[in-house]
């Protein structure tokens, strides 16, 4: 083995070639930093779920307020129910048309 | 304070994991990479080894030991599946590199690398624990799981192959 001096020294001319600069992205990219990440994550969560719950409630009461503000409009004029059953007529079938035609109107108006 | 090798938390802390790539991960992949003699292969071994390290639970004793065996068997499970397999176009990245105070010689280089590529990987291992990581022909056989003779015949003919590639004068057997 001794007479392999010559090659030996040789071969060490030169040395394996090492790694590329990216490989250690590629090794440690995927992975996470620690105690430290999971809290951030758990941290966000808290927060987008904060921010579900508020606007879940908030919309809830616009909900609310947009339907008692619409309430008294949808509620039946009995004045002019009256007096478009009169204008039919007057009586029962007059008033059940009168009805109709007014819930009719109700609803084209109503987006 | 600096944590010492094997003693740290669990694998797949960040900062330990960076500790690990830092200290082994070079010499891990130029083992890797003269037993494959293939640069992008070399490269998903080493990427796999420490990828596995991660999943992986528990403290490591001795790392520097567990992530060479981690590497060879990664190698060695590569070349089986890659003999079953239509044999892969010849990679072409360099495997060698001059030292900084040697005079480069490209053709020399060349010349060297294609005598190591036409070594069979357990020939190209001996000669790459001998010559470039400084391993005792013991050593290497204790590692390599092989009886001395084993070892110091895979060396002899290791050299002898890379004389007759080279065109150097034959030594004596020893």
């Amino acid at each position: 083995v001794n007479d392999d001096f010559d090659l030996e020294a040789r071969l060490r001319h030169y040395h394996p070639a090492g790694p590329s600069l990216d490989l250690r992205d590629r090794v440690l990219g995927p992975v996470r930093g620690g105690g430290a990440g999971i809290w951030w994550e758990l941290a966000a969560a808290a927060v987008l779920l904060a921010i579900g719950l508020g606007v879940n409630q908030l919309s809830g009461r616009i909900t609310r307020r947009i339907t008692a503000d619409l309430e008294p409009v949808r509620a039946p004029d009995e004045r002019l129910l009256d007096a478009l059953a009169d204008t039919l007529g007057g009586g029962a079938e007059a008033r059940v048309s009168a009805e109709a035609w007014m819930d009719l109107e109700t609803r084209e108006e109503t987006p | 304070m600096r944590q010492q090798p094997g003693r740290g938390g669990p694998s797949t802390d960040r900062g330990e994991l960076a500790r690990l790539y830092d200290e082994y991960a070079a010499g891990l992949f130029r083992y890797a990479l003269i037993v494959l003699a293939d640069y992008a292969l070399a490269e998903d071994v080493v990427q796999q080894v420490f990828a596995k390290l991660v999943a992986r639970a528990g403290r490591l004793e001795a790392p520097e030991r567990y992530l060479r065996r981690a590497v060879r068997n990664e190698c060695y499970s590569l070349l089986e599946r890659r003999r079953a397999e239509q044999p892969r176009v010849h990679d072409t990245a360099r495997i060698l590199e001059p030292v900084a105070d040697k005079e480069i010689d490209e053709a020399d280089r060349l010349a060297l690398e294609a005598a190591l590529r036409s070594l069979p990987a357990e020939q190209r291992e001996v000669v790459v624990l001998k010559v470039y990581e400084g391993w005792t022909l013991q050593e290497i056989a204790e590692e390599t799981g092989v009886p001395l003779n084993t070892a110091a015949s895979r060396y002899r003919y290791a050299m002898n192959k890379l004389r007759a590639a080279l065109s150097m004068p034959m030594r004596s057997q020893s």
